[in-house]
């Protein structure tokens, strides 16, 4: 008799989403799926309007990472407007995108995980919460609180509001940097620095405590993709597309307006996420990993020192385990704010030309950038008058389902024993999912408190177990 | 960009009005917000309380980045749209008052209530300031960019109200405060 266990809303993500496990005749875990559970609409509400409204309409995609498709969207418009922007215009872009990068991360690994990495993935789910690790340890907490501010204060020091500001443009940005901003944010970054290298010798000790974890959380071969540098550095903005196999072996290597040669979409019926794949392994066996850990396992090296050196620690680690994209993500931050202080500290990021003006001059473009959850696309085609007739948006989210469900299989797998089911194995498969720290709010809009209830139903729909919180 | 008190006899209040702009009702904590800042722009003082600077904040949401420049505030007042409220009815709850003791229900994602800030406030920092949320009863919150006219008339009598509590309030607790210089 076969049945399912359901995970009915997966919390401490961005998002809405649930899980269902499959058991077989013996009650042994068949396969475990990853349902993101609302549309999004986008791609199909975009045709008709006018090409110049793109990025500011994307970006209303998401109030987390509204930067990442400004940026995207931005790069398609130059595209379509063929210019090639100013080169502080680059820069400045530069610094929101990484700017978002660090906030992001702050979010996903202070707010969101913190509470299973510093409590324990067993502990009270009514303290496992962000006031719980205030409680437990406050200086993580105000390094998170820190972080966060930083970041959203430097995007709102740039593009005049933390959420959905309107400053990149098509052409590049719409006003230079002033230079009581630039020194406003200068002397703001050597603390973060510090609060950054601190969080990072902190999680790294704590790293052996989740040997289980490590092993299973979506730990299996595999490949890997992002931009890369010229040099094969870490790349956030523009560059390569790469895709290597956990060994670092070349998969693919093609400018990134290629991608179409390489990546092909399927639609699953238990899902509105759509599951991009390799195509030279073809579906489902072509899945691909994006976002910070796959960064930085294809990565030689970053550019700034301190990230440097933590790179050069993180390349000891066993980069197949999902467990790692933490730790990642730490890296990241430190990263970010090391090249922020190198790009403010060139005087030619207060040049006053930061815009290039042009009509439309070409049917179709394309951008990409690395958000903070991985490689993100936009893809445009418009018509004689300029209005969007084709828009393809590939989600750094939408890059990893594969391997999300793939992740929650091994770990559901692993942890389910029987027909009596724990909250600390409910909390472990939503913690696989938490590793990838998928922004379902690109799909949907995701506020507030969510409850939490897993089941476990006969074929008849009879309630054997359940867990809710 | 932070609420720095340049002057120490000066006392910095926090105004933060959230909710979406885009689900009708909802967006009456930002009208409040906005109303106030055409009222006096960031870090002015407030009429006729001129020992008082006021902050306003616009947000989608409200996070746990704003509890540090709470705990240096003279006082917080959150302005928020209220679903179990008749609609067009004001109401003022000191937070203060409550037990923030046990605020468990934090974040299960990345939005949080007044009150698990006030309780990281008083986690994370020496001083925990004396906090109130106006709610104000919405009628309609589904996709709109447009308040409801009842709701639309009650966002003057908002921004008064917070005024006048800013005032009666200021000197009462300015005792507590360490001003950041």
């Amino acid at each position: 008799m076969s049945k399912i266990i359901t995970i009915d809303p997966v919390t401490r993500i961005e998002g809405h989403s649930k899980i269902t496990i499959h058991l077989g005749e013996q009650g042994e875990v068949e396969e475990a799926r990853f349902h993101v559970t609302q549309l999004r609409g986008f791609e199909k509400f975009a045709e008709g309007r006018p090409f110049h409204e793109m990025p500011s309409l994307m970006a209303r995609i998401c109030g987390i990472c509204p930067v990442s498709h400004l940026i995207a969207s931005s790069k398609a418009c130059d595209m379509l407007m063929s210019v090639t922007i100013p080169p502080v215009a680059v820069k400045l872009r530069r610094i929101i995108n990484l700017a978002q990068i660090a906030q992001s991360h702050a979010l996903s690994f202070f707010y969101l995980s913190s509470p299973d990495l510093l409590l324990g993935m067993d502990s009270d789910p009514a303290k496992r919460n962000i006031v719980g690790v205030a409680r437990a340890n406050p200086d993580l907490a105000r390094s998170g609180i820190h972080l966060r501010a930083l970041g959203q204060e430097i995007i709102e020091l740039l593009g005049g509001k933390k959420i959905h500001p309107a400053w990149v443009v098509a052409g590049g940005v719409s006003h230079p940097l002033s230079k009581e901003h630039r020194e406003h944010i200068l002397k703001k970054l050597p603390e973060a620095i510090t609060i950054a290298e601190n969080t990072l010798t902190w999680f790294s000790l704590q790293l052996e405590k989740f040997s289980e974890e490590i092993s299973v959380f979506a730990n299996f071969p595999g490949l890997f993709m992002s931009l890369i540098g010229p040099g094969d550095e870490l790349e956030t903005y523009d560059g390569r597309l790469r895709l290597a196999d956990e060994q670092g072996k070349v998969a693919a290597d093609i400018p990134a307006i290629e991608y179409k040669s390489i990546i092909a979409e399927a639609v699953s019926l238990h899902s509105y996420l759509k599951s991009p794949y390799f195509k030279t392994l073809g579906y489902p066996d072509g899945m691909y990993r994006v976002g910070p850990l796959a960064r930085l396992h294809l990565a030689k090296d970053c550019g700034t020192p301190k990230a440097d050196k933590a790179l050069a620690q993180f390349k000891q680690l066993d980069h197949k385990s999902a467990f790692h994209y933490h730790l990642a993500r730490l890296i990241e931050i430190l990263y970010a704010f090391e090249m922020i202080q190198k790009l403010l500290s060139d005087d030619e990021i207060l040049d006053t030309r930061v815009r290039a003006f042009a009509a439309a001059n070409a049917r179709e473009g394309f951008g990409v950038s690395e958000a903070p959850r991985g490689t993100l696309m936009h893809h445009y085609k418009i018509n004689d008058n300029g209005l969007i007739t084709y828009a393809d948006l590939i989600i750094a989210t939408g890059h990893n389902n594969l391997a999300m469900n793939q992740g929650i299989t091994q770990a559901a797998k692993h942890y389910i024993k029987s027909e009596r089911l724990t909250d600390g194995i409910l909390n472990r498969i939503e913690a696989v999912i938490r590793t990838f720290d998928p922004c379902l709010s690109c799909s949907t809009h995701a506020i507030g408190q969510m409850a939490l209830e897993i089941q476990l139903l006969s074929p008849e729909g009879k309630l054997l177990d359940q867990v809710r919180r | 960009m932070e609420g720095v008190c340049l002057n120490p006899s000066l006392i910095t209040w926090l105004v933060i009005g959230f909710g979406s702009e885009l689900h009708g009702d909802d967006r009456f904590g930002r009208a409040v917000a906005d109303a106030l800042e055409k009222d006096f722009a960031k870090f002015s003082l407030v009429p006729d309380c001129t020992r008082v600077r006021c902050r306003v904040i616009s947000a989608n949401t409200i996070g746990p980045e704003m509890v540090a420049e709470m705990a240096v505030a003279g006082g917080v007042i959150f302005v928020d749209a209220s679903a179990e409220l008749v609609p067009g009815q004001l109401s003022l709850t000191d937070l203060h008052l409550e037990n923030t003791e046990d605020q468990s229900i934090a974040a299960t994602n990345h939005h949080c209530s007044p009150r698990v800030l006030l309780s990281l406030c008083s986690v994370l920092y020496p001083r925990t300031p004396p906090a109130w949320l106006m709610s104000a009863g919405g009628a309609n919150f589904n996709l709109s960019e447009n308040m409801t006219p009842l709701l639309s008339a009650q966002v003057n009598q908002a921004c008064k109200k917070i005024v006048e509590l800013i005032c009666l309030n200021s000197a009462a607790h300015s005792g507590s405060i360490t001003p950041r210089i």
